[in-house]
């Protein structure tokens, strides 16, 4: 595994309006990494990704990707240069097929002259999308739509997956189900950063985590580390 | 008679019915701008009207029938919403509420006058060979031009909703109406999206100025009642629905021609006014609206 | 001290102003430079009524015509039956406040375009009511529905400038009150967000009622009074998009939200009006480009531009030798 260091945040500030979000945030990614962004509602984590993907520009700081500063950069640049984003809510075209959803996954120029190759991919690791192509997104339970949001990520031919709340809404099964989805993409060579509630989960599917609390990162570390840290048994036992 | 009444009757349904494809197509341009870019686009109607003075512009200067003139009018209209898009309306967006509509109304000002100069404020009609025929058939006497607006209304849209599901731009369109956030996480531009739908609009704004011309006369002054109407259509119908649009175009149409028969042609559009009034008051999101 | 006689000073140099702008019919000078006053005057209500509704309620209201139509042909029917032209018009003002009440009703339960287009609806109605009514007077040679203005003896544009002179002015004054009353505050929260001024318990509809009902008078007041100087109305005229256009011009270019800018923006808008009254033709073109220029260019209009120059002014000289 490559220790090439994909994606740098270097102390950025966010603001929303005159609230300041996140403060001297900084964060690493490297190449074939699973890294978990924990912390309780409200912390940062969803801004952080946020910032990352080009949805909000920070307003101090870089973020640089393979060596390029993309802060402040179009989302849909940002997605054309390998950072795909699976936003808080799943946030599907509701009335559209799974399938026109799918194929809009690969809409940035990168992606889609590999569209059928993408479209199977997606179809082996989720085969109940395929069964399921011609239904109205808005139809399928909870986890079918994490699922069809993740398919839908995928589409756009990523280095990086950003994920945003996967378990939000799902009962524990479905959340197993999903993490293990997760696993398979890593196993393709994708790196991961997805942002969690549940300290536990964090710990258990992540290689490196990062603690964030009212928009700074308070700790940070390998997992195994972690898990030793009097605040994190704290954290463990509590939530 | 009772029976002469109800036939005069029914052929007054019937002729709203018609005249209410042609205000769907009306209302088209504006609910597909709406549905994309949560913006009324205020200038519609004398956008609308432009169409018509184009076609009439062609007419007289070049003798070409005005459906003809499409070939050149469409390009044209698409360019233009492309370009007031992408260069006057994409700046207005982030400051206000008030920026895209003030500049909308800066465009249909600019329009009135620049037809009045061009066209005098006299009332001129697009009056074709046909536009005055009329089909008979059992008693029912329907004007060929309402026909014809119909037949136009019904394949517009056909056209249009095929466009929006089934090629991959149009369903980009349709994504970055129903989430504008995750439509830019695809990779989607939404910049030129939006201009690409308002281009769109444009050109159903062509044809509809084109059929509006055939059936009735038109003065610079006429983009604000085209404008009503199709605010009216887009709220008796309910938006996003084109089915909505359609059902809308036709119970306005029926409205005004009910109107017209009842109260006298001068008072059919006070008809309209009000019941897009009441809709307004009542039931906001459209009697089929979601 | 010194500061104190500065603000005299000051004060009395702008009521002397004030004053002769009052006298200005007796001062002999020629009809139209007086006239052109009388326009600024009558245009600095409306635009200031229109900066209530849009810059400090949130309300876009494009209703204004209906408001001076109503009160135009209130005005001339009064007259018309006899009753003196003070009255007339201050009756004019409370007819078309009263139709405001009456349509809030319905359109106030629009918010922003929705509200701006219900009420784009309502002066078009009334433009094709009144070209059907005729209420009094018979028929008008050539047919048509207009009015001319008729039992107006004795009464010179003196007369009439003077009472353009004190709305202009009044309507400044009443939108100084306003600003710093409740009900400005409460405008003001409801400007900004009107769902959480209502859950933190203002009344947001009354609000909203009263800011509309007063700019239907203030503005019916002025059309009044622009008619009475017209000597004749007709529903084309009295219903027509101008009336909207010309406030939303004058107060976008001085400044919307701006105690000073409508003023600024009527004095453009008069001028303009005057450099070009040989191309009426073109008026409508010109005021367009100018109002899509401004809110592409400057959208703050004047005052924020005229702002921005004077902390360039102030600003310390950097160092450097």
């Amino acid at each position: 595994m490559s220790e090439e260091t994909l994606l740098t945040v270097d102390s950025i500030d966010v603001f929303y309006g005159g609230f300041q979000a996140l403060r001297e945030v900084s964060l690493e990614v490297r190449t074939g990494e699973i890294v978990a962004l924990v912390g309780a509602n409200g912390a940062g984590k969803s801004t952080l990704l946020n910032a990352v993907s080009g949805l909000i520009q920070p307003a101090k700081g870089t973020i640089r990707y393979r060596g390029e500063d993309i802060a402040g950069k179009d989302p849909s640049r940002v997605v054309s240069l390998g950072i795909s984003h699976v936003p808080q809510g799943r946030r599907l075209f509701p009335d559209m097929s799974v399938l026109d959803n799918l194929t809009l996954g690969s809409y940035n120029r990168n992606a889609r002259p590999r569209m059928a190759e993408s479209l199977r991919t997606v179809y082996d690791l989720f085969p109940l999308l395929e069964r399921r192509k011609e239904q109205p997104a808005k139809t399928l339970s909870g986890g079918e739509q994490q699922m069809l949001a993740l398919g839908r990520g995928l589409m756009s031919n990523p280095r990086l997956m950003l994920l945003d709340e996967m378990s939000l809404g799902l009962a524990p099964i479905i959340i197993g189900k999903v993490y293990r989805a997760l696993r398979e993409i890593r196993r393709r060579g994708i790196t991961v950063l997805f942002v969690e509630q549940s300290v536990r989960r964090s710990l258990q599917e992540a290689d490196r985590a990062y603690i964030i609390e009212a928009g700074r990162v308070v700790l940070e570390g390998k997992v195994g580390d972690l898990r030793e840290e009097g605040e994190i048994k704290k954290a463990y036992f509590g939530i | 008679m009772a029976s002469e009444v109800l036939l005069d009757l029914a052929n007054t349904v019937l002729m709203g019915i018609l005249l209410g494809g042609l205000y769907a197509l009306i209302a088209l341009g504006l609910s597909l701008v709406f549905g994309v870019m949560k913006m009324i686009n205020v200038a519609h109607g004398d956008l609308v009207l432009f169409g018509t003075y184009f076609a009439y512009g062609v007419m007289t200067c070049l003798g070409i029938d005005p459906v003809i003139s499409l070939i050149a009018g469409v390009p044209l209209m698409f360019f233009l919403g492309f370009a007031i898009q992408r260069y006057l309306m994409s700046r207005a967006f982030g400051r206000s509420m008030e920026a895209p509509l003030l500049i909308a109304f800066g465009i249909s000002l600019m329009l009135q006058n620049l037809q009045q100069i061009l066209w005098t404020p006299m009332s001129k009609g697009l009056t074709t060979s046909y536009a005055l025929d009329s089909f008979e058939a059992g008693g029912i006497h329907l004007p060929l031009a309402y026909l014809l607006d119909f037949a136009a209304a019904a394949v517009v849209m056909l056209l249009l909703g095929q466009f929006l599901s089934r090629t991959y731009l149009g369903k980009a369109i349709t994504g970055a109406a129903q989430d504008r956030t995750a439509a830019q996480l695809m990779g989607i531009n939404t910049q030129r999206v939006y201009a690409f739908a308002f281009a769109i609009s444009m050109v159903t704004a062509a044809f509809a100025g084109v059929f509006l011309g055939l059936t009735f006369p038109f003065t610079p002054q006429s983009g604000i009642s085209f404008l009503i109407i199709a605010f009216g259509v887009v709220i008796v119908g309910g938006l996003g629905s084109m089915v909505g649009t359609f059902l809308g175009g036709m119970l306005l149409g029926v409205a005004q021609t009910l109107g017209g028969y009842f109260l006298g042609s001068t008072s059919q559009m006070l008809v309209v006014y009000f019941l897009v009034l009441v809709v307004l008051a009542v039931r906001p999101q459209g009697l089929f609206g979601r | 001290m010194d500061v104190k006689v500065k603000m005299m000073g000051k004060w009395t140099a702008l009521i002397i102003f004030l004053l002769l702008l009052a006298a200005l019919p007796l001062l002999g000078l020629p009809q139209a430079w007086v006239l052109y006053f009388l326009l600024f005057f009558v245009y600095l209500a409306m635009a200031n009524m229109w900066n209530l509704l849009c810059g400090y309620s949130g309300l876009i209201s494009l209703c204004q015509p209906a408001f001076v139509g109503i009160a135009g042909y209130t005005m001339v029917i009064l007259v018309w039956i006899g009753v003196p032209f003070h009255a007339a018009i201050v009756a004019g003002g409370v007819v078309a406040g009263a139709f405001a009440v009456l349509i809030s009703i319905p359109v106030f339960r629009l918010r922003g375009i929705y509200f701006a287009i219900g009420t784009l609806v309502v002066p078009e109605a009334l433009r094709i009511l009144f070209l059907l009514w005729r209420p009094v007077g018979g028929k008008l040679a050539g047919g048509g529905a207009g009015y001319m203005l008729r039992g107006m003896k004795g009464v010179t544009v003196t007369h009439y400038y003077l009472i353009a002179w004190v709305v202009g002015i009044g309507s400044l004054f009443l939108m100084r009150y306003i600003l710093r009353s409740k009900l400005g505050l409460g405008l003001a929260a409801i400007r900004d967000n009107d769902r959480s001024a209502a859950s933190s318990g203002l009344n947001v509809f009354r609000l909203k009622l009263y800011s509309f009902v007063i700019a239907a008078f203030v503005t019916g007041i002025a059309g009044a009074i622009f008619y009475l100087y017209e000597g004749y109305i007709e529903p084309g005229g009295a219903f027509s998009i101008q009336w909207t256009m010309i406030p939303i011009l004058a107060t976008v270019i001085g400044g919307i939200s701006t105690e000073s800018g409508p003023i600024i923006g009527t004095v453009v808008v008069v001028f303009l009006d005057f450099l070009l009254a040989r191309y009426a033709g073109f008026s409508m073109l010109i005021q367009g480009a100018i109002l899509v220029g401004i809110m592409l260019l400057a959208p703050q209009g004047f005052t924020e531009i005229a702002r921005q120059i004077k902390t360039r002014w102030s600003r310390p000289k950097t160092t450097g030798v």
